[in-house]
């Protein structure tokens, strides 16, 4: 009897042991590399897999795309950023920033830096003030004027369950991202594209 | 002897568990309104101070974040609110599912014990601050982004939430401020269909709808808001705060003489809006206001969670009583049962340095610079000053709190 309650005492504590065991190995901080090429979703809304997947595809439609004339030479682009139409805060400079990467790496398009005008303005001035080597003076009125406009609309439309017993809530995302290509000279659209993402997500009503 | 220690041990258990409830119900409450004393004492700077989180349990950080960011709003440091309300709803959207674990502490102890998510009505203004922070600031588009935050909150809670004239029209400016026309057109025409004779919705609904080729429309609204303004003129657009929001209040109800429910509820207010006049360039010009009583709303809020509150209140009674039948002994048992009718505390936690009242004043002013020149009437007459520089086509934004 003795011997039969000693077992019961001795499997309890390897219980409780092993139970503790298995929650402070849960609790235990962790870190690992992800590959940006694998596609991981957390929840339903806008991660780095879908800006890569949005990069991608239109960079490639615009690389393969025979409606932009090139008889001139190499277009030269303007950004003009995406606007941003979804229930999140996105920055859609990060977006356009890796598609005008991918354009000039290819060597099919030349890029005019809108962010830098203010700071380009104020290096000439500064130049012109006398500090400078009037050798070394950069010339002015010579800056490239653009060909074309890149610009664009990120949008959304969200949906959730609607109220009703259920043990999961869910939830459906779907974004399209339009992006265009205007020319400066006719005010015409020379290439236009988008990439749709529809998503499903699920989460517990009940936790812990 | 035997029963003697019993109950003693029984007496021990629940002494251990006042002390516990009370140390981790009240300590949040106290470094809160610690924070709202020296607010309302002038003191900004210390309140933002006394509501970092890592001085407040977790259930109370979405309390903490909504008084800070206000404050924050207050003081004119708008992205440091905007970050702080941001953050309020990064936790509201996390927290949103039933906690059993949280659940089991509010049937024994009460409601305090659990995570505060907000009223509906609460909810939807940390909306409406960051709307206000980003138009403040002319981040147009992040103004949008919260305009479609704040519209997935009206219609989840339409029936209350459809009162708050001040946020519809605020989501409304918010889409076209940053382009976006034809989410401005039908937030307009929901709002017109609620306040259809308000000029302050008629005449900017009766312009979008020129811009967009409605004209039969555009006159419709025309006749309501009166002259068109010239083309070239811009817009003054004051956000301004009065006095302070109602508080909830302890209710109990004795089912027995030795136990009670405790509730939380609104006393009725009563209070006059204040009227605003507008000076500039030394003339007084038209106005047209859209105010929102957040005294009534909040109390709306509250009464929708009515039923689902009664349920849970019944629950822990029930439950209560269990627990104190369940001891060994009638005096552990008379112990137990007093000690859980002191832990019975209505959860009357709430956003407080929120206005009583927001009133949304649009004024259309020639571009160029003005100085301009607000009279509220409103407990004595008091004034602000301010230049302000007026673009064609376009709203600037101001903001205003009067106390009292």
């Amino acid at each position: 009897m003795k011997m039969h309650t000693i077992s019961v005492k001795s499997a309890s504590i390897a219980l409780v042991v092993a139970l503790g065991a298995v929650v402070l190995s849960g609790c235990a901080a962790t870190t690992r590399d992800l590959n940006p090429d694998d596609p991981i979703h957390y929840d339903a809304s806008y991660d780095f897999s879908d800006k890569k997947r949005i990069v991608d595809d239109l960079t490639v439609s615009l690389l393969n795309s025979p409606t932009v004339p090139v008889a001139s030479g190499v277009p030269l682009l303007i950004v003009y950023g995406v606007a941003n139409q979804t229930s999140e805060h996105i920055n859609t400079g990060g977006i356009t920033d890796d598609i005008r990467l991918a354009l000039l790496q290819s060597g099919r398009y030349r890029f005019l830096s809108e962010a830098q005008r203010d700071n380009i303005t104020k290096e000439v001035s500064y130049q012109q003030g006398g500090a400078v080597d009037p050798q070394q003076l950069i010339t002015t009125g010579k800056q490239s004027g653009a060909d074309y406009i890149l610009g664009g609309t990120l949008r959304s439309i969200e949906k959730t369950q609607p109220r009703q017993w259920r043990l999961n809530k869910r939830e459906i995302i779907y974004y399209s991202l339009n992006l265009e290509l205007t020319s400066l000279t006719t005010g015409e659209i020379a290439w236009a594209d988008k990439v749709e993402i529809a998503r499903e997500a699920s989460r517990p009503i009940i936790g812990w | 002897m035997g029963l003697h220690r019993q109950t003693l041990r029984s007496a021990f258990l629940a002494l251990s568990v006042v002390i516990t409830s009370a140390l981790l119900v009240g300590c949040a409450s106290v470094q809160i309104d610690t924070a709202r004393a020296e607010w309302q004492a002038g003191n900004s700077q210390q309140a933002i101070a006394s509501l970092s989180t890592d001085k407040i349990p977790v259930r109370d950080h979405l309390l903490a974040h909504m008084e800070k960011g206000l404050i924050q709003h207050e003081t004119g440091d708008y992205n440091g609110s905007i970050n702080t309300l941001l953050k309020a709803v990064k936790l509201l959207n996390s927290r949103d599912f039933l906690s059993v674990s949280e659940l089991g502490g509010s049937l024994v102890i009460s409601e305090r014990a659990t995570t505060y998510k907000g009223e509906y009505a609460e909810q939807l203004w940390l909306h409406t601050y960051l709307m206000m922070n980003f138009l403040l600031t002319e981040q147009y588009e992040s103004a949008a982004v919260e305009a479609r935050r704040a519209l997935k909150v009206f219609d989840n809670h339409s029936d209350i939430l459809q009162h708050d004239h001040f946020s519809q029209l605020l989501t409304a400016i918010a889409f076209n401020s940053a382009g976006q026309t034809n989410d401005a057109y039908v937030t307009y025409r929901n709002l017109a269909a609620l306040v259809p004779e308000s000029s302050a919705v008629a005449g900017a609904l009766s312009n979008i709808a020129a811009s967009l080729g409605q004209f039969s429309e555009a006159e419709k609204y025309r006749k309501i808001s009166g002259p068109s303004s010239r083309n070239d003129s811009g817009e003054l657009v004051v956000f301004v705060a009065s006095g302070t929001i109602a508080q909830k209040r302890p209710g109990d109800l004795f089912v027995f003489p030795d136990a009670r429910i405790s509730f939380p509820f609104y006393p009725p207010t009563f209070r006059t809006v204040p009227t605003i006049a507008v000076e500039a360039g030394g003339a007084t010009r038209d106005t047209s206001t859209l105010s929102t009583s957040l005294n009534a709303l909040v109390a709306e809020s509250l009464a929708a969670r009515g039923n689902k509150l009664a349920a849970k209140q019944v629950a822990r009674l029930a439950a209560k009583n269990a627990l104190a039948e369940s001891a060994s002994s009638d005096t552990a048992t008379e112990i137990l049962k007093a000690v859980l009718f002191v832990l019975e505390e209505a959860d009357t936690r709430s956003w407080q340095t929120l206005p009583a009242d927001l009133t949304m004043v649009r004024v259309p002013l020639p571009p160029g610079s003005h100085n301009v020149i607000l009279r509220a009437t409103h407990l004595g007459e008091r004034d602000i000053t301010f230049s302000v520089d007026i673009q064609p086509g376009k709203s600037t934004f101001r903001r205003w709190r009067l106390s009292g």
